[in-house]
């Protein structure tokens, strides 16, 4: 892993977003602070409802109703400096979008338009960004080649695609006007797992190659630490450790629910019956606990140490960090 | 080449499909109790000769034949659209009788659905686009209410306001008596008068059903990822409106649409009526009223085959706009 001084592609500072409930409104993100860089590959796991694919939506400031931005900045450096992005005007978020940032979203069926060519949906981007007729065909038959699709892909409709196949064709959407940085929110959920694998080495492949940054969000925390350099864990909204995949190989992991959530998987060379899962259940954004929100169900947790009524603060060492009172302390 | 191939078994499947109308069209009456001949015998209580029962049988093809000869002969009048002479309008031809009334059920409530779905339609689009606004407020539950009327209590009322009270609106008929009908100016503005408000009424009723099934249609595929894909894409609103959301959500409309279509000839009888409008709704009523079964068994056939033929104009208008419906390589 190469150490990476240089701006990030997208600084995501305090970010705030609110559910609006007839209950009054839901904190879903609440002061989430995230760096992504050139050419690298963050994975972004938590448990359902941890605030992970709303995170990925308001930094595409595509978060729909009942979703609601309360705070904190996007900041996306590109050809024009660093702008925020939730900040920005309709008209340029309409031009940044897709060309700086770009986004895989779940379900790769649901995302294409069922009765328009995949060649007429990867054009209508580029229209869309003013990139000369010249090039249509040309950049189509790059991307078809890049995602490794046989040519005449680009003239099928979705439904005569393969549920793998059609995840290429979106992520070639995706990058097709070459973006500093890519979301992607639980690419594979649908895909079997041998297909699941090709698509996130594509990934990692085309990543290194056009030197765009990812974060990748999913469930499979295995596969994420495969192909990813940097793994960022959320929960109840909070970020409660960014490290890097090495540390975490090495069961460095800081914060008690990384470990737990590494418990949680079998590994290949590891024991079966070593599997655990993590106690309780998760956090309820309705009421939250307080202090750490990981307490109720952390083994560690002391009360000596503050973790049942502050808020851990942010523990940053060079790029990575964790939020946990005890993180320090010896076990 | 698939889509020739398809469009080539959909149009077999219609074909067998006519067919097995026209043969019941054939048999059914067949197995009713009576025969138009009788029944017209029988109204001249005595007045004619038994030798007239014979030659009105003759006259009607309902010689004794052999049922199956009767069968094929029927087939081969059918074919060459030969129904036989009408009672009602004696001596014209069945099929000129019904191809009269054809034209002018074409025209107006033919070109009134085909009004209602597009304006309708249209409507529902901008009413899902911009949910919970002023359009998609007020219209639905006004256009919905209209639509719970009685159609013939609304018609006749409009016929009553705007055709009698304020004479806006010629009271009958498809064009002014003493116009001879010719491509002139002042002939086809004469009938388009005529067709106003038996359309307009046919518009005001159907309308609602047209706004309502789009707009929901269009609100579901709003909620698609596609569509939220289509506005990271930085496609403007308008691209996304119609390419990616209405071009979706219209396909379970063009199918109903074709179902409105194919109900044109037998649902037009009560704007027919209450408009005095000489079409073919008007002569299923006369026909019926004056037990005229040759032009009722040539209406039913028309109508089965325009049923036929509205979904086999669906089939490919389909295929045009939903490639999922063409059969696979």
């Amino acid at each position: 892993m190469s150490t990476k001084t240089r701006t990030p592609v997208m600084a995501i500072r305090n970010l705030v977003v609110d559910y609006v409930t007839q209950e009054g409104p839901l904190r879903v993100v609440d002061g989430v602070s995230l760096d992504v860089h050139a050419g690298e590959l963050l994975g972004l796991a938590g448990e359902s409802g941890s605030g992970k694919s709303t995170l990925a939506l308001a930094a595409m400031r595509a978060l729909g109703a009942p979703g609601v931005i309360r705070g904190g900045e996007v900041l996306l450096s590109g050809d024009n400096g660093v702008e925020d992005l939730l900040r920005m005007s309709p008209a340029r978020l309409q031009e940044v979008r897709w060309s700086d940032v770009a986004m895989v979203v779940q379900s790769a069926m649901g995302a294409l338009n069922p009765v328009l060519k995949v060649r007429d949906q990867i054009i209508d981007a580029l229209v869309a960004h003013g990139v000369p007729k010249a090039r249509h065909a040309p950049r189509v038959a790059e991307l078809m080649q890049s995602v490794s699709l046989p040519p005449e892909t680009a003239d099928a409709y979705p439904h005569q695609l393969s549920g793998g196949m059609r995840q290429r064709v979106v992520i070639a959407m995706a990058i097709a006007l070459r973006p500093r940085l890519l979301w992607m929110d639980e690419p594979t959920t649908a895909l079997d797992v041998i297909v699941e694998r090709e698509i996130l080495e594509l990934v990692a492949e085309l990543s290194r190659k056009e030197g765009f940054g990812v974060v990748l969000i999913t469930h499979d925390l295995p596969r994420m630490l495969e192909v990813c350099d940097t793994v960022a864990i959320m929960y109840g909204g909070r970020l409660a450790e960014l490290a890097t995949v090495d540390v975490i190989h090495r069961g460095g992991a800081r914060h008690p629910y990384t470990s737990g959530l590494m418990a949680a998987f079998p590994s290949l060379h590891g024991d079966e019956s070593a599997l655990q899962a993590i106690p309780g259940d998760a956090v309820s954004l309705r009421q939250p606990p307080t202090g750490c929100r990981f307490h109720p169900r952390c083994a560690r947790a002391q009360a000596s140490s503050g973790c049942m009524d502050r808020t851990p603060p942010w523990r940053q060492t060079n790029r990575l960090g964790v939020a946990c009172h005890r993180a320090d302390e010896p076990e | 080449m698939s889509v020739l191939r398809f469009l080539a078994s959909r149009l077999g499947f219609y074909a067998i499909a006519a067919f097995v109308a026209l043969t019941i069209n054939f048999f059914l009456p067949r197995l009713l109790p009576g025969d138009p001949a009788t029944a017209i015998f029988g109204r001249f209580q005595g007045k004619l000769q038994p030798e007239a029962l014979e030659a009105l049988k003759e006259a009607f093809g309902l010689a004794d034949a052999p049922l199956f000869e009767q069968y094929f002969t029927y087939l081969g009048h059918v074919l060459t659209g030969d129904f036989g002479p009408s009672v009602s309008h004696f001596p014209e031809p069945v099929s000129a009788v019904i191809g009269q009334g054809l034209l002018w059920t074409v025209l107006l409530v033919g070109l009134a659905v085909v009004i209602s779905f597009i304006i309708g339609t249209a409507l529902g689009v901008f009413a899902a686009w911009r949910r919970g606004g002023r359009l998609d407020r007020w219209l639905p539950p006004i256009l919905a209410l209209v639509g719970a009327f009685p159609y013939f209590w609304l018609a006749m009322l409009m016929l009553y306001i705007f055709g009698f009270e304020l004479g806006w609106f010629p009271v009958r008929h498809a064009h002014s008596d003493h116009l001879e009908p010719a491509w002139t100016l002042t002939f086809i503005g004469d009938v388009l008068a005529h067709a106003a408000l038996p359309a307009l009424s046919v518009i005001i009723v159907s309308l609602g059903g047209w706004l309502l099934s789009m707009r929901n249609s269009m609100i579901a595929v709003l909620g698609d990822e596609s569509i939220a894909l289509a506005r990271m894409k930085g496609l403007s609103p308008r691209k996304v409106m119609w390419r990616y959301a209405a071009r979706n959500a219209i396909i379970p409309n063009v199918t109903s649409f074709g179902m409105a279509l194919g109900f044109v000839l037998g649902g037009s009888l009560l704007t027919e009526v209450v408009f005095g409008y000489p079409g073919t709704g008007y002569l299923m009523l006369e026909a019926i009223q004056s037990q005229d079964y040759p032009l009722m068994q040539g209406l039913f056939l028309a109508i089965t085959l325009a049923v036929l033929a509205a979904n086999f104009l669906v089939d490919i208008a389909l295929i045009f706009i939903d490639p999922r419906t063409r059969i696979r390589r």
